[in-house]
């Protein structure tokens, strides 16, 4: 255990710069560790944090994690990817506690993209200090991986896996990079999936610039241990006619936060997000997005879904910002929550802020129990309980799931949301 | 009466209704309904508005708004107030609502399948395949004049008035109920319609089918020949009679039944 010159033990930020003393000052990560090292943990008094505490961070003593065994990778895979006939046979990109793991890294290989690894953090952000966990992420990263697709190049679906895996004492904390760059007129679909055990702490940023006319898609299930913390930052960039559509599904951690940056550099960009945050227990989850519009002709839309038991707490901020140039802009928002007990809680924050006078946007939210007359309906047509209670579920996210293109990608999330894969039988 | 199989005895029924919101939650609409339906008879329910008769519709088939304070209601032998409302159906009884709710996600035939299979399951008969169970539906849909795209469509949304009780009349056919009650299924439906539901009922007639309707005008009753109409008001029923009742009725109003009761 760590000791300060008083013999206490170190826990929270001080506990993990302590892991990356003595590191140049004039680097991106040295800049990183030079404005920690100043700063303090974000508190509910901080706006963006209104909904979200931080106190579990400095409750912990960060450490060092511990080798992974790769028995346990390997027993995943068997059971999550290699089994799946379709998940198989994707170009892969295999991490666990935040390490490439090589041997199982078909994506290394793969003819529609190049692969680079270096051993420092790189990113175009620039200022690490926007915000509190890329800044960490600068500061404890070791490894920047860099996925180009080329000019024109369709690279098709890829999977990017990313394992925790606990140890006893302390909690392990893995803040990798991906930095990916889709050339123009360029394709990718990326999968993600995140799962693991025990208690640990994840920390990755990713950058996408998206080129000209190019098309990426972003299905991500976050499916991590119920003991895990789980923060992830996404900066995209949209160059014209740029596509760009994610879908998260949230449904494991104990407590994340998902932020998600756009912004649309390029006229008639677009951008879609869904996401769906299907909690219980006393789990946290935190969706912030902020969507720039910063050209003309630029379109996004926005649908957060929460179904939310127990005592989980679903958070959901979402702002639209649209610069003067961005005539044109045509922006949409919708945050919906089902709460299925009396003790959940859901805290929604639309925000718009608007320089340009010639726009579409829009916002709404809604929270509600499940309709007691569509519930009754069901039963008097013969439907236990149970069953009825889950048709009304499924129904509720079933369009957002319907609206996934990668076909891959919407037979698992659908599964993992327990959405009924209903075929039309007429 | 006597000797006869009763499929639904009512004895001294109050009930209210449950509204959280309102300062007096609970509000008493039921108070000391007794009625008795033998099997294979058809009874009509009348009454002013706000007399309580879809509040009987809703408390026999189990609406959790609804607390039964007083009575009992007996379904072919068993305690049904005992039962869940998807006991009640599989145990056979069925209520056509008045104002069908919309299912936004949910697919028409899916829903109509889920449902046959949940009470046969319950009544110990083999569970229909997608197959066979379409094949069902669609002669039953003809039969209705029940276009097969709105199979396809969500349960009753974007469905015209005449769709969506022709959708009810489907369920009701498609769920064998030995007792129907039929709230104010008429209402709203244009000549033809009402023609395809009132068919739609008598073809389920038979000495093993009962069925309660509760209506205001008497074209449905030129359809289908009651046995017994009965006026309810101010949550008890006031008189019975025979199918001639109902013009009576139109004819005077219940103005002058309603007094005789209140002197």
């Amino acid at each position: 255990m760590h000791k300060n010159s008083e013999g206490n033990s170190v826990t929270g930020l001080a506990s993990l710069l302590s892991q990356v003393k003595g590191k140049d000052n004039h680097s991106e990560q040295g800049k990183a560790i030079a404005f920690l090292s100043g700063s303090e943990l974000p508190t509910r008094r901080t706006e963006i944090w209104k909904y979200t505490d931080l106190r579990w961070f400095n409750q912990h003593e960060f450490v060092q994690s511990n080798p992974v065994k790769t028995q346990q990778v390997q027993e995943w895979l068997e059971k999550n990817v290699f089994s799946s006939p379709a998940l198989s046979e994707l170009p892969r990109l295999i991490m666990a506690n935040g390490q490439i793991m090589k041997e199982y890294s078909t994506l290394l290989e793969y003819s529609g993209c190049q692969i680079a690894i270096k051993e420092d953090v790189h990113g175009s952000l620039g200022q690490p200090q926007r915000d509190f966990m890329t800044a960490l992420n600068y500061a404890m990263g070791q490894q920047t991986l860099q996925l180009t697709v080329s000019k024109a190049q369709h690279a098709g679906t890829v999977l990017f896996v990313h394992l925790g895996y606990g140890q006893d004492a302390g909690l392990a904390s893995f803040h990798y990079r991906l930095n990916i760059e889709i050339q123009e007129q360029a394709q990718l679909s990326v999968i993600e999936i995140n799962a693991g055990s025990g208690e640990y702490f994840t920390n990755p940023v990713c950058e996408v610039t998206v080129g000209s006319g190019a098309d990426f898609e972003y299905n991500k299930l976050l499916n991590s241990s119920l003991e895990s913390y789980n923060c992830a930052n996404l900066y995209v960039s949209l160059a014209d006619h740029a596509k760009y559509r994610q879908f998260l599904i949230s449904k494991g951690s104990k407590f994340s936060r998902q932020e998600v940056y756009i912004d649309m550099n390029g006229e008639w960009s677009n951008a879609s997000f869904q996401a769906v945050q299907k909690l219980g227990d006393r789990q946290h989850a935190d969706i912030t997005t902020v969507f720039s519009h910063l050209v003309p002709h630029c379109q996004s839309d926005q649908n957060v879904k929460n179904i939310l038991s127990d005592q989980s707490h679903g958070v959901f901020q979402g702002k639209v910002f649209v610069h003067q140039k961005a005539q044109k802009t045509n922006a949409q928002q919708q945050n919906q929550a089902l709460l299925l007990s009396d003790q959940a809680e859901i805290n929604t924050k639309p925000e718009l802020e608007i320089y340009a006078d010639d726009v579409k946007c829009s916002h709404g939210a809604t929270v509600g129990a499940l309709d007691e007359d569509q519930l009754f309906f069901l039963m008097a047509r013969g439907i236990p309980y149970d069953q009825a209670r889950d048709i009304l579920i499924n129904a509720f996210v079933a369009q957002a799931v319907e609206d996934i293109d990668d076909p891959i990608a919407k037979q698992l999330l659908k599964e993992q949301l327990g959405v009924e894969v209903v075929e039309d039988i007429t | 009466m006597e000797k006869m199989n009763m499929i639904l005895e009512i004895k001294n029924l109050h009930a209210s209704v449950i509204d959280e919101s309102a300062e007096d939650s609970r509000k008493e609409i039921l108070k000391g309904v007794n009625l008795s339906i033998p099997a294979g008879e058809t009874h009509v329910i009348m009454g002013p508005n706000g007399s309580g008769k879809s509040t009987l519709s809703y408390v026999l088939s189990g609406h959790p708004s609804y607390e039964v304070t007083e009575g009992s209601v007996t379904f072919k032998g068993q305690d049904l107030l005992a039962m869940s409302p998807d006991e009640r159906a599989a145990a056979g009884l069925f209520l056509a609502f008045q104002a069908p709710v919309e299912l936004p996600g949910v697919n028409n035939a899916n829903f109509l399948r889920t449902a046959v299979n949940s009470v046969r399951k319950v009544r110990g008969q083999e569970e229909l395949d997608p197959v066979k169970f379409l094949k069902l539906v669609r002669e039953l849909a003809k039969k209705l004049s029940f276009s097969t795209d709105m199979l396809k469509r969500n349960v009753n949304v974007g469905f015209s008035g005449g769709e969506k009780k022709r959708n009810e009349v489907l369920q009701m056919t498609l769920l064998e109920p030995s007792f129907a009650i039929l709230d104010e299924t008429d209402s709203g439906l244009d000549i033809d319609a009402l023609r395809i539901v009132a068919e739609g009922v008598k073809s389920l007639r038979s000495p093993e089918f009962s069925s309660l309707i509760i209506t205001h005008h008497q074209r449905l009753l030129d359809h289908i020949q009651p046995d017994f109409i009965h006026v309810l008001a101010k949550g008890r029923i006031i008189h019975t009679g025979g199918p001639e009742l109902s013009r009576q009725l139109e004819a005077e109003g219940y103005g002058r039944l309603v007094g005789e009761a209140d002197a």
